[in-house]
């Protein structure tokens, strides 16, 4: 619209509509690489997603089965608890622990000392770098019976608990040990948005006689506005997902049935016992729950904040 | 009175930032300790000891004794090199496209893009595919595969949007096109958000274990994750050292697994570590102001 | 045409068929191409593969069989689960494929497997190794070969402790519970342990040895007409009771659920617990030979038997399928020749090529006797990991296993019962794992006295069958006799 030359030739909105997408034409050649890539290594495997209403056949057609694998799963007697457990963990990793990374964020910026900020910084990404199993085993090892909690709370008379098999803590150990190991690197979006604030927003707020808190209120918050609503909204994206990794990792017997969530039982039934229409229609459900989930809260967001995705 | 109690305030900031810095940097330096130490006494490390029992390299000659590690380690640095050059060059021209606010049928994009980040058509029907187009048990499978992740593209948008309008249409006064914007402006005012994307996606690159091992099937193809992770995972030693090695060490009794697990992970972190520097550089405030008050 | 085509295919089928019948398999000139997927076997990580190819290939021919013997590259991932979707894509052929925890099945179901049995029917060395477990196997599920003791774990315990104790003759004696509490309670109290019972998250470590002394005979059985689950009967609940007491005092590790196998080697390696449960055969030979490593040659296991009920005996044999093994794809086109490798490897000289490997480096002949070097530690067997079948013109100076390896070989023979149960059906997938959830967390809190056995069984029972027990009764009732 700011192009000047368009705005001088009034057409029909037709042929401007024409005229744009021809200005344009870069823009979407910049495009098309990308989407070129999704029509083939995501659209393609969508459709052969039609496995989920087919037995799978070696080498061969496969045969049409109908619903069979979707009413396996919805008589399955831990859907309904798989489910939960799913949506409660997404519930504690993206929604109660979402605040600790923008905090985190905020503070690092106002570190006086550069250096202690960047080392502070530099050993924050560390555990991201780490696979879930060497994290698990880094926890495990702090909160068996020997552990470092333990030695810790033995200074004060507590007999030792093994917590990762304690039903009521893992699912706080599971968000904990999620928000040690992205602490840093989730901030880093948030820092970047701050760092990336004009510098002559402080000194106004400096001349105006603001304190550290009046300007995280008044000049930081407002930057973060739209980094948060995106990340969070984003996240809503995962929420089915809510950790393989780190669920395959941290499990036991003892607390399996608090924190078995949809991703470990797709793997356990579908890719261990083979049955990949099985799978393939438990993936089904959970991309279409997703998709209605984030185009829902970004249609609201934006009427309300006027913020979303795009 | 007031710059006493400012004072206060930061060092009790610092004390809580290194509290919280300690609990990440002593298990590792736990992990690279334990992996140096004379195998016989190092299996009593507690978790909280950051120095070396005595000193011995024994769990890294095993490592390294496996034929196919150097070789795996190769292909890892391969495929997280290209990978990440086409993750970035696509996700960065595709945000740039993306982050013009009246891009004709942006919308209907969007939505298109968010039901690719949301399906997730699972492993057997992608399978399928990479198989079909003839990519199984080459590097370009697993480069293809994840080309593009829209997440990190949404993110991308944020950072171009936060590029002033001004900069862009003085630009299009000049008579420049979208590449030159492109490259000479977004790139260089965006570069913390460009050098965070890349960082995000060198460690995705680096970390996959998944794909490569379903997708790579020939040993001389495979990367380290899949070998540290067969070891690490299923206590698979046979992978980690070689069927051949397990039992050809005589002393293979004493060895601490603990610690040569410990070994594995600080081999398969430490070239990923080499881009801190790197990244860091872009992290300093008013990279961009000065640009956007021309 | 097609004609053409058909009458050239009869022809080619006739004369492939009556040449075979004829003679051997294949000619000097033109030996019959044999690929085997194996895992962590194959030219890349095992170079010693070549040479084995080439001693069989020799052997073979001798015999007039010609093969030419491939071992594939081995993919690199979680070979448990590349190797079925490579197969059952079509991205693998092979005409031998090794298989292990169950993921063979939804092959067979397809089709895509060869059924043995007249194969092995018709053998010349095969089927004098094979035992009756065996046979009963290749009746229920005829597409794996595996020749190994039977799959059954014991209680292992270092053989210096055991002899201080004044507890051993008794238990020895009459190996009840009781008596195996009053061994570990005595390893306790003298302060030998720390927690002298350990063990991961594998429960049949224990049920091994601990089942039947319970009374647990089959994982399924028949109560008031009507068959159920092992998990959920009385036996269960006694044995629940006895961990719980080990729990209780102290002698059972506490991180039982958290320990991977690793951690529950290193504790028994390093004396934090002196009794594990190792399975017969090979892993006993691993875990005695590294506990003599670590802590000298007087600690060498010694291997309990199975507790004493009513009855004696390690827990029941599964005899549904092999647990693991070898088959032969149904799209192979050189089956016989296939299986002839397998038959050679069950003859003389494939099992001294198989135990022994190859003269002048794992074992010399001196004086009329076959003496094993130390290189022999290096070497395992590629095929089968049953110590039968070995005729060797020169007898071998000593025993291939250590006295303790042998003795749990021997006693898994003596104490074998077999097992009662079926395969579970693939509509009934999710209420076994759902049903397995709901054991695996009562176990936990059972024995560690999270919930109380006596009050809570009723409610555990109810859940079971909620969870799957219900459905499978009414599947139980109309499959099993």
């Amino acid at each position: 619209m700011t192009n000047g030359l368009q705005a001088a030739k009034p057409k029909s909105s037709r042929a401007r509509k024409l005229a744009k997408l021809r200005a344009d034409r870069i823009l979407y050649l910049m495009l098309a690489p990308t989407l070129v890539y999704f029509i083939i290594f995501r659209v393609w495997p969508i459709i052969n997603m039609r496995l989920a209403f087919y037995d799978f056949k070696a080498k061969k057609a496969w045969v049409f089965a109908g619903m069979k694998y979707f009413n396996t799963i919805f008589a399955s007697p831990q859907f309904g608890k798989i489910l939960t457990n799913t949506l409660i963990i997404s519930f504690m990793k993206y929604v109660l622990l979402f605040p600790v990374f923008v905090i985190f964020a905020i503070l690092l910026n106002e570190m006086r000392s550069v250096r202690l900020r960047k080392t502070v910084q530099v050993v924050s990404y560390l555990p991201h770098f780490l696979s879930w199993v060497v994290i698990a085993g880094i926890w495990i090892g702090m909160l068996d019976t020997t552990g470092a909690v333990n030695q810790l709370t033995a200074l004060f008379g507590q007999a030792p608990v093994n917590y990762m098999t304690s039903k009521s803590a893992i699912r706080w150990i599971l968000m904990l040990c999620e928000g040690w190991r992205s602490l840093g690197w989730d901030s880093i979006v948030y820092f970047t948005a701050i760092i990336a604030i004009d510098r002559s927003l402080y000194e106004a707020a400096d001349v105006d006689g603001a304190n550290r808190l009046q300007i995280i209120r008044y000049v930081v918050l407002p930057a973060l506005l739209v980094p948060m609503t995106t990340m969070f909204i984003l996240n809503l994206g995962y929420f089915l997902n809510a950790g393989f990794d780190q669920v395959l990792n941290m499990t036991n017997d003892s607390v399996n049935s608090v924190i078995d969530i949809l991703d470990t039982y797709i793997y356990r039934i579908g890719l261990e016992k083979g049955q990949y229409s099985l799978a393939t229609a438990m993936g089904m459900l959970k991309g279409i729950v997703g998709t209605v989930l984030v185009l829902t809260t970004h249609v609201t967001s934006k009427k309300l904040t006027g913020s979303g995705v795009w | 009175m007031l710059k006493k109690k400012l004072s206060v305030s930061q060092i009790l900031l610092a004390l809580v930032m290194i509290l919280i810095s300690l609990t990440m940097v002593v298990p590792l330096l736990n992990i690279l300790a334990r992996s140096i130490s004379v195998p016989e006494r190092s299996a009593s490390m507690s978790g909280l000891e950051i120095l070396p029992r005595g000193l011995s390299s024994l769990n890294y000659q095993i490592i390294f004794s496996n034929p196919v590690l150097l070789p795996s380690i190769l292909n890892s640095i391969k495929i997280t090199v290209i990978g990440t050059l086409i993750n970035v060059a696509l996700t960065t021209s595709a945000a740039y496209a993306l982050s013009r606010r009246d891009l004709m049928y942006k919308k209907a994009i969007m939505v298109f893009l968010i039901i690719m980040m949301l399906f997730d058509p699972g492993l057997v029907p992608e399978y399928l595919v990479v198989q079909k187009l003839g990519l199984m048990n080459t590097h370009w499978s697993v480069i293809l595969v994840t080309a593009v992740n829209v997440y990190y593209l949404i993110i991308c948008m944020r950072y171009f949007e936060a590029v002033p309008e001004s900069l862009y249409e003085a630009a299009l006064l000049d008579g420049a096109g979208h590449l030159r914007i492109f490259a000479q402006i977004y790139l260089p005012l965006a570069k913390a958000g460009v050098a965070t994307i890349f960082m995000f996606y060198a460690v995705v690159r680096w970390n996959d274990y998944f794909r490569p091992g379903i997708y790579l099937l020939s040993s001389s193809k495979t990367t380290l994750q899949v070998i540290l992770r067969q070891f690490i995972v299923s206590g698979d030693t046979a992978s980690i050292i070689g069927a051949q090695n397990l039992l050809s060490y005589n002393e293979f009794a004493k060895v601490d697994y603990t610690a040569l697990k410990n070994a594995t992970i600080v081999v398969a972190i430490i070239p990923i570590l080499l881009l801190y520097p790197l990244v860091l550089k872009f992290y300093t405030s008013g990279v961009m102001a000065g640009a956007v008050k021309e | 045409m097609k004609k053409l085509i058909a009458w050239i295919l009869v022809c080619c089928l006739t004369l492939g068929c009556t040449a075979a019948l004829a003679e051997g398999i294949g000619s000097p000139d033109k030996p019959v191409k044999v690929t085997i997927l194996e895992k962590d076997v194959s030219p890349e990580v095992d170079p010693e593969i070549l040479k084995i190819e080439a001693a069989i290939e020799a052997g073979m021919a001798a015999n007039g069989d010609y093969v030419d013997l491939e071992w594939l590259e081995a993919p690199a991932g979680k070979y448990i689960d590349v190797v079925p979707l490579a197969l059952r894509t079509g991205q693998f052929e092979a005409d031998i494929v090794y298989f292990q925890n169950g993921v063979e099945y939804e092959l067979a179901q397809e089709g895509m497997l060869a059924d043995l049995t007249d194969y092995v029917k018709n053998s010349t060395y095969l089927q004098k190794l094979y035992k009756d477990y065996n046979w009963t196997r290749l009746d229920n599920f005829p597409y794996l070969l595996w020749l190994a003791p039977a799959f059954t774990y014991t209680a292992e315990i270092r053989s210096d402790w055991f002899d201080q104790l004044d507890s051993k003759e008794a238990f020895l004696a009459d190996p009840t519970p009781d008596n195996f509490y009053a061994v570990l309670k005595e390893l306790k109290d003298k302060g030998i342990c720390q927690y002298p019972l350990t063990t991961d998250n594998n429960k049949l470590r224990f049920d091994g040895f601990m089942n039947v002394a319970f009374g647990i005979e089959s994982s399924l059985t028949k109560v008031d007409g009507r068959w159920v689950f092992a998990e959920v009967t009385e036996g269960t609940k006694e044995k629940f009771k006895f961990l719980n007491k080990l729990y209780k005092e102290g002698l059972l590790d506490p991180d039982f659920v958290t320990n991977a196998w690793d951690s529950m080697e290193q504790r028994f390696y390093e004396g934090t617990s002196a009794v594990i449960g190792g399975r017969v055969g090979a892993t006993t030979k691993i875990y005695d030979d590294k506990m003599k490593a670590t802590n000298g040659e007087q600690a060498t296991l010694t291997i309990l038997p199975p507790l004493k009920g009513e009855k004696q005996a390690y827990a029941a044999v599964d005899v549904l399928r092999e647990p693991r093994g070898f088959a032969i794809m149904e799209d192979s086109e050189v089956k016989d020749a296939a299986f002839a490798v397998f038959d050679y490897m069950c003859s003389p000289e494939g099992r001294k090529l198989d135990l022994l490997g190859f003269e002048g480096e794992q074992y010399n002949v001196v004086d009329g006797k076959t003496v094993v070097t130390e290189k022999l530690a290096e070497w395992w067997t590629r095929f089968f990991e049953t110590n039968e079948g070995l005729e060797l013109e020169n007898p071998l100076a000593a025993p291939l296993y250590s006295d303790a390896v042998q003795a749990s070989i021997d006693m898994s023979n003596q104490y074998y019962i077999e097992d009662t149960n079926i395969l579970t059906p693939n509509e009934l997938i999710t209420q076994k794992d759902a049903m397995t959830n709901v054991y695996n967390e009562y176990y936990f809190d059972f024995v560690t006295g999270v919930k109380d056995i006596d009050a809570e069984w009723d409610t555990y029972v109810a859940e079971w069958n909620a969870n799957g027990g219900d459905a499978f009764a009414d599947y139980l009732a109309t499959v099993m006799k």
